[in-house]
Order: structure tokens, then C-alpha cells, then sequence
């Protein structure tokens, strides 16, 4: 929007711009950390006036005490372990597996509409209704929990490469001629810095998704990790344990979208900031 | 520099009147004054120009004068007799940026309409539409969208927009600020029509001295930071004006010295304080 | 791999254009298509593919006819479409209000802004064995968990619709002095529109996926039910049935969807669109 030059004085508020409010540090979005008030006072009135023995909402205390049990009773951390380990596997595979389909996909207008119907259709089908088709086919096994998972977070990357090759610029390639750049020269110093930022934007919008179908396929199978634990929380009623499960699950997730959103801005600095 | 207006004239003429106007924000240094201490009248009917430097205020004023911005409470600022509490009566903004106040999902005969349609229906609410694009000259495009039509249409469909409703004051924001030189002299013109046809009090701001001359019936400078009016004069060039022949008089020429002057001047005090 | 500048320079064809149908549907995808299943069911013939619990293509073609027989298919069916539809229908209502009066509200929204990217963060599907903890295994654990997950989705999306509203619109409301109602709908709504349609369109997606999910965990009903039975059963046919079954159901839904914009709001994806653009 362009401004009068002297638009000094904001039209609601009468905040000049130098007055800021304390806030989150998040990409792109400054959210003020008054906002986790509601949170909190939730939490407190829950502690106050909720009670340790009630079957369906036990106090947040009572959590804690569960997520305690559960981490000296050697149960906790090998399950978070577990579920990392296959989480960052099945990252990495989908950055590899999505990141040459993406390119080949977007490099060849054939291939791009022959296998268009079909990968559409994969990527169609829910991930909750894969599930038990990947248990008949593989089993209770890390095997089975990243494959599906590969399936899932694969797309963003996948589509975002196959647009970063369709889109590339073409004055970047007059660029190269004119610098009579060879084959390989192009390759390395136009394309796959192109792609691999493609890539990048990809990884951040798959890894939400990973982390779901992950504890998607260990709540529905009890296969080895957090979200097993969960199931299992909850197979024995025991409420409290599963809330405590729940919110650390939670911010366990939460810590790790951030930290890759935060690798992703790192690398991707020299560009303006984009809405995703 | 404070010159007084002639006279008092009767309230019921002054499109505004203003005594000790000031506007003030809060920062984190403490309050700050982004105008200060204005003293004007406006009459119905006349054309203002005001100019000056940036940071002057020349806009936080437009929006006082618009509702939109509350003035202190020490200030004194009437809008046809009545102190202004939020948008008063009659009184339009036409803002610089109009692709942003434009709606874009709104044909251009729908986005004339957007003033109107709350009050009136069917065939009255076309004729009055029907009306303000012929003000305007766009009635032949009416059915199209706004990003179809250039800088220049757009902005006259949002003057149009203004005019429709029939407005005491049209209160407007560099309104030609954007457009090429041959656009903005026709539009020049078509609101000097327009005023005159319907006789409403324009106040509007520029970074154009030509054009402020040209335009208006007086002319009042800003200057400074606080921004105070530095100058204030009357442009008396014989209506109806001509894109040439009135440029070409010597008071034309004599009243744009006066108004480069004011402006020149308020940018010195504005360096002095710095 | 070849990469060619007159090959970025794409002249696509304008919207709307009169080219005829037919060479505008992709042939080449679905000979594609056809191709691989081809291929799929030759495999499984020729024994190369020895997997026993993946079906050749026909065999799945002939379990559709059982079960349709059966009437397990088109129970199962309705009862998944329902809740995911039902479910989405009160998310939109409660995601759109929300949203907009969050998104309209400063202070509103710097109060709660924080929970809500917090809370948005924990996966659905966690909120699966609570749901069943309280509700047990029913069907109202199902409607429970698809409003929850379907309203973030919507309510999110409108919010950042309605923050993200040009000022310039809000002040043009602001001089012709328009009330609060009429802000809303004349204004705020259209200008959002584009972005709570994707929340619209995302919730729904979100639905169905978290419907079969409760099924699966615990609902003794609709086509997630279906899939471990047939699962348990050692009926890899039937299973597939019903797992095509799901992706059909939100091909039809979002169908469904855009047909009811379409319908309901004439004009308004275009005109978004061009909104957006401008």
C-alpha cells in the first residue's frame, strides 16, 4: 500500500511504532506472549478446582506425577526416542524420494501428465485409511510406520520441487548464456540452488505432516513409540497419563516445527520474506 | 506564522471551523505532537489546497477533519457547527491508494454503489449510480472489474464512488498523486466540474503546487515538525480555470512563487529545529 | 533433462477458453493410469508380484460386488460421509464466527493469539485416545474428534482471512460510516473469502481423514471400521475396497464442496481470485 509520505500517524490506535509489546519470536508472525493468558488460567482453574481422582479429567498435577512414573519406569524416553528416530528417517527419505520425483516431474511435461492422475491419487487418499492396508502388507514394523509416513510428507516436498523447476526463471538462463555457462555450470550455480530452496519450503510444510501420520500410525498400531505409549495410556484408563502424553506430544511437536522452520529461515535468509 | 481568517463568518456557512488544533500520539519517549496549534476556518463550497513538507501532517489533518483520527482534547474542532465525533455527516474520504480502498470483487457500477445501497433500491439506486459515473465519464465501463481499468479510472471510480452518496465535503489524500501528467490534468479538470456542479466544499492535499493553485480557492501551507500552518492565501484566479491560459497569468505565476515560498520556508524551519 | 528458456515461457491457454474438451483432458494420465494397473495386475498373474495380501485389480473390482451385495459398503459409506460432513458443517459454523470476530478484534486476538498457535500445534490425532477415555467407543467420540480437528483447521484459516484484510478496505468502511454488520458482510467476508475457502476445504479433507482414523481406533462403524475388519479377516480384496472406498468419498465431498460455493456464492471464487491478483 502506498503511503502519503507523512502517514506518521497510524490510523487506529494511536501507538506510534516504537512502542512494542513483548512477543514471541516467530518467523514472519510476531504473536504477543500475552496471548498464552488463556492457557494458563485455564490450567490454573483446572489445578484448583479439578480433583486428582476424577476418571475423565484429573488434574494437570496429577500429569506430571504420571509422566514421571512413566520416565523412571523406563518407558518415556525410549518411546520418544523411538518415534524421533523413525520421524527423522522417514524425513530424510522423503526429502530424497520427493525431492527426484519433484524434479523429474518438473523437468519433463510427459512424465508430469502421465504419472499426474496416479500420483494424484495417492496423494488423495488419507493417511488413516493407509494404515491398515501398510499393517497387511508389512506388518507391525519401523518399515511399515515410514513408509507410511514417507507417503504423507512427501507431497509438499515433492510439489514444491516440481514447481521450482516449472518456474524457473527465464532470464536467469538468457543470464547464463550470456555468461556462456556450460551444462554443468548452470546445473550447479542456477537449478539446484533453486531446487534445493524448494526443497527447504518442502521439509517445513512435510514435517508437520510427518509428525502426524508417525503418531497417527502408533496410535492406530501400537507400533514402538510416543504415540504407542499414548494408546496404551488410554487402553489402561489411566487419564492422567494420557493428558500428561498428550501435552508433552504436543510441545515435543511444537519444539520441532520450530526448530526446522528456524534451519529452514537460516538458509533460505537471502530471500524476501514469502507467505508459504 | 498564524494569519487569522477574515471575519467571523456564521457557523452555519463554515464547513469547519478549528481553533487550537492538535493532535497527539503515544510513544515510548512520552506523548508526541504530530500537529500543533491550528487555527483555520473552511467555507462551504471552497476548494482548499493544502500543502507542505512530509511529516507536516498534512494527512494526520485530512483525517481529523475526516473522523478518522481524534484530535486532543484541548482542541476545538467543529465540522458544520458540530463537534466531530467519528465520521460526520456527509463528509467522504477519497483515499491515495485506490486499488487498496477499491473492491476488487465488486464490479465498478457495484463499488459506486457501496455508498448507497443501505439507503435506496432498485431504480433509484441505479439513477443516482447511473449519475455519479457520468460525473466521471465512466458509465460505459460500469460493468467491469476494477483491475480491468487503469490508475486513472480507478481513482475516478473511487471519486465517483464518493460522489454518489452527494457529499457536503470530499476530503481527499493526494488524489493525482499517482497518475501521469496527462491523466492528472483531465481529472484536474473533471473535478473542477464536478465542485461546480454540485457545489461541495474539496479539501484535498498535494505535492503538487501547480495543481494546489490551480485548484483551489485558498491554499494552506504546512510546515514543520509538529506541523503548524506556515501560510495561508487566498488564489484569486477568475473561474472557470484553464489548464493554460490560467497558467499563463502573471498572478498564476506570482501566487506559485507565494506557495514554492511557503513551502521552501517550512522546510528551513523545519531544519532549523532539527 | 533439458531445460530450454522457450519451454518457461508458457502461453497458456486463457481460463474459460473454447478449446474443446477433449483436448483438454489429460489422456496421457489416464493412459498412464492404465498402464500401471496394467502392469500391477500382469504382475500378480505372472506370480512376479508374490505379495499374498496385495489383490490383483480384478480381484478388487470382483470384492466390490460382495460387499455391495452384503450392503456392508454402502452402510459403512454413509456412515463415514456423515460424520465427516456433519462434523465439518458445525466446525465451519463455529471456525467462521470465531475467526472473524477474533480476526476483527485487536484485542481479542492479542489475547488468545499465543493458545491458539500452541494449541494448533498439538496433532489432532492425539486428541484421539481422549476422546475415547471420555466418550468411549461411539460414535459421538467420532463427531467429537472431527469438530475439534476440523474447527482449528477452519478457524485459523479465517483468522488470518480476516486479519489479513487490506487496511485501505477497512478505512473505505470507516468514511461511508458503515455499522459493524454490514462491515462484516459487505466487506470483510468477500475480501477474506479466498483464504477461509481453503480452511473450508482443508477441514473438510481434515474431516474425513480423522472420521476413519476414530473408526479404526475405536468406532464400530464406517469405512475405517471396515478396513480392520476386512484387516482382520485376512481379506486384503475387500480391504482395498474399502480403502479406494475413502479416497472416492473425498474426491465426492470435495466435489460436493465446490459445488456448494458454486451454488451458494456465484462468482465469488473468481472474484477472489481477482482480488487477489489486483
Amino acid at each position: 500500500m502506498s503511503h502519503s509520505t507523512e502517514t506518521s500517524a497510524p490510523t487506529a490506535a494511536p501507538v506510534a511504532k516504537a512502542e512494542r509489546p513483548k512477543k514471541l519470536k516467530r518467523r514472519g508472525n510476531n504473536v504477543p506472549l500475552k496471548g498464552l493468558t488463556p492457557l494458563v488460567v485455564a490450567l490454573l482453574l483446572w489445578q484448583l478446582l479439578g480433583s486428582d481422582d476424577s476418571p475423565y479429567f484429573p488434574r494437570p498435577s496429577t500429569w506430571v506425577t504420571q509422566l514421571v512414573d512413566l520416565s523412571s519406569s523406563g518407558d518415556l524416553w525410549p518411546a520418544l526416542g523411538a518415534t524421533m528416530r523413525s520421524l527423522l528417517l522417514s524425513l530424510l527419505v522423503a526429502t530424497i524420494i520427493g525431492g527426484i520425483l519433484g524434479i523429474l516431474v518438473g523437468a519433463s511435461r510427459f512424465l508430469d501428465r502421465a504419472l499426474g492422475p496416479t500420483l494424484e491419487f495417492f496423494r488423495a487418499t488419507p493417511s488413516s485409511a493407509m494404515v491398515p492396508i501398510g499393517v497387511l502388507l508389512l506388518g507391525y514394523t519401523l518399515t511399515m510406520k515410514t513408509s507410511l509416513t514417507v507417503l504423507a510428507a512427501i507431497w509438499p516436498i515433492l510439489l514444491n520441487t516440481r514447481a521450482a523447476m516449472r518456474e524457473f526463471n527465464p532470464t536467469l538462463l538468457e543470464v547464463a548464456s550470456v555468461f556462456k555457462m556450460s551444462w554443468a555450470r548452470k546445473v550447479r550455480t542456477l537449478i539446484l540452488p533453486n531446487v534445493a530452496t524448494a526443497i527447504l519450503l518442502g521439509i517445513r510444510l512435510g514435517a508437520p505432516v510427518a509428525i502426524i501420520v508417525t503418531l497417527l500410525v502408533e496410535i492406530l498400531t501400537g507400533v514402538t513409540g510416543i504415540g504407542a505409549l499414548l494408546a496404551k495410556s488410554q487402553q489402561d484408563y489411566n487419564s492422567a497419563g494420557t493428558f500428561g502424553l498428550l501435552v508433552l506430544i504436543g510441545l515435543v511437536a511444537l519444539l520441532f516445527n520450530y526448530c526446522i522452520a528456524a534451519i529452514e529461515s537460516f538458509f533460505t535468509r537471502h530471500l524476501p520474506p514469502t507467505a508459504a | 506564522m498564524q494569519p487569522q481568517t477574515p471575519g467571523s463568518t456564521a457557523q452555519a456557512d463554515l464547513a469547519y471551523s478549528a481553533k487550537n488544533l492538535a493532535v497527539e500520539v503515544a510513544t515510548k519517549n512520552g506523548p508526541k505532537r504530530l500537529i500543533d496549534n491550528l487555527d483555520f476556518q473552511i467555507r462551504k463550497g471552497e476548494i482548499i489546497s493544502i500543502i507542505g513538507t512530509s511529516g507536516a501532517g498534512k494527512t494526520t489533518l485530512l483525517r481529523v477533519l475526516g473522523g478518522l483520527l481524534p484530535a486532543t482534547k484541548s482542541s476545538e474542532v467543529l465540522a458544520a457547527g458540530k463537534p466531530i465525533n467519528g465520521v460526520p455527516d456527509k463528509v467522504l474520504m477519497v483515499f491515495q491508494d485506490y486499488a487498496s480502498s477499491l473492491l476488487p470483487w465488486r464490479t465498478i457500477r457495484r463499488n459506486v454503489a457501496l455508498g448507497l445501497e443501505t439507503k435506496y433500491k432498485g431504480k433509484d439506486l441505479d439513477e443516482r449510480v447511473n449519475n455519479a459515473l457520468d460525473l466521471v465519464g465512466l458509465r460505459k465501463r460500469a460493468d467491469e472489474y476494477p483491475w480491468r481499468l487503469s490508475g486513472g479510472m480507478q481513482q475516478r471510480v473511487q471519486i465517483a464512488r464518493a460522489l454518489a452518496t452527494e457529499p457536503d465535503v470530499l476530503l481527499m489524500d493526494e488524489p493525482f498523486g499517482a497518475l501521469d501528467a496527462i491523466t492528472k490534468t483531465s481529472l484536474q479538470d473533471e473535478l473542477l466540474k464536478v465542485q461546480e456542479k454540485t457545489g461541495a466544499t474539496i479539501i484535498f492535499i498535494t505535492h503538487d503546487v501547480e495543481e494546489a493553485v490551480y485548484l483551489g480557492d485558498r491554499v494552506i501551507a504546512l510546515g514543520g515538525i509538529p506541523g503548524r500552518i506556515v501560510d495561508v492565501f487566498e488564489v484569486d484566479l477568475p473561474r472557470p480555470r484553464h489548464q493554460i491560459q490560467t497558467k499563463e497569468m502573471p498572478e498564476f505565476l506570482h501566487l506559485r512563487h507565494q506557495a514554492y515560498e511557503s513551502v521552501v520556508e517550512a522546510e528551513l524551519a523545519l531544519r532549523r529545529e532539527q | 533433462m533439458s531445460i530450454t528458456a522457450s519451454r518457461s515461457v508458457k502461453i497458456s491457454p486463457a481460463p474459460g477458453s473454447k478449446r474443446a474438451w477433449y483436448t483438454r483432458f489429460n489422456w496421457l494420465g489416464v493412459a498412464g493410469l492404465i498402464v500401471i494397473l496394467g502392469i500391477w495386475e500382469i504382475a500378480k498373474r505372472t506370480g512376479l508380484m508374490s505379495f499374498d495380501f496385495i489383490p490383483a485389480p480384478t480381484q478388487i473390482f470382483a470384492a466390490i460386488g460382495g460387499l455391495v451385495q452384503e450392503g456392508a459398503l454402502q452402510s459403512a459409506v454413509l456412515h463415514t460421509a456423515g460424520v465427516a460432513l456433519g462434523g465439518w458443517a458445525i466446525a465451519v459454523v463455529v471456525g467462521v464466527v470465531i475467526g472473524v470476530l477474533l480476526g476483527l478484534s485487536r484485542t481479542a486476538w492479542s489475547w488468545t493469539a499465543a493458545s491458539i498457535e500452541v494449541l494448533r500445534s498439538f496433532p489432532s490425532i492425539t486428541f484421539v485416545p481422549v476422546a475415547v477415555l471420555i466418550f468411549g467407543f461411539s460414535s459421538t467420540m467420532e463427531l467429537v474428534v472431527v469438530v475439534y480437528a476440523a474447527t482449528w483447521q477452519v478457524l485459523i484459516n479465517t483468522l488470518e482471512g480476516v486479519r489479513g484484510v487490506k487496511p485501505g478496505l477497512m478505512e473505505t468502511a470507516q468514511t461511508f460510516q458503515m455499522g459493524q454488520m454490514r462491515r462484516i458482510t459487505a466487506i470483510v467476508l468477500p475480501a477474506a473469502a479466498s483464504k477461509i475457502l481453503v480452511g473450508l476445504k482443508l477441514g473438510l479433507n481434515l474431516a474425513l481423514i480423522l472420521a476413519v482414523a476414530a473408526e479404526v481406533v475405536g468406532n464400530p462403524a464406517g469405512l475405517g471400521y471396515g478396513l480392520t475388519v476386512e484387516q482382520n479377516a485376512l481379506q486384503p480384496a475387500r480391504m482395498f475396497v474399502y480403502f479406494i472406498s475413502v479416497g472416492v468419498l473425498g474426491i465426492i465431498l470435495n466435489a460436493i464442496l465446490q459445488l456448494i460455493i458454486q451454488v451458494a456464492l456465484p462468482g465469488i471464487t473468481a472474484a477472489a481470485e481477482r482480488g487477489r491478483r489486483s
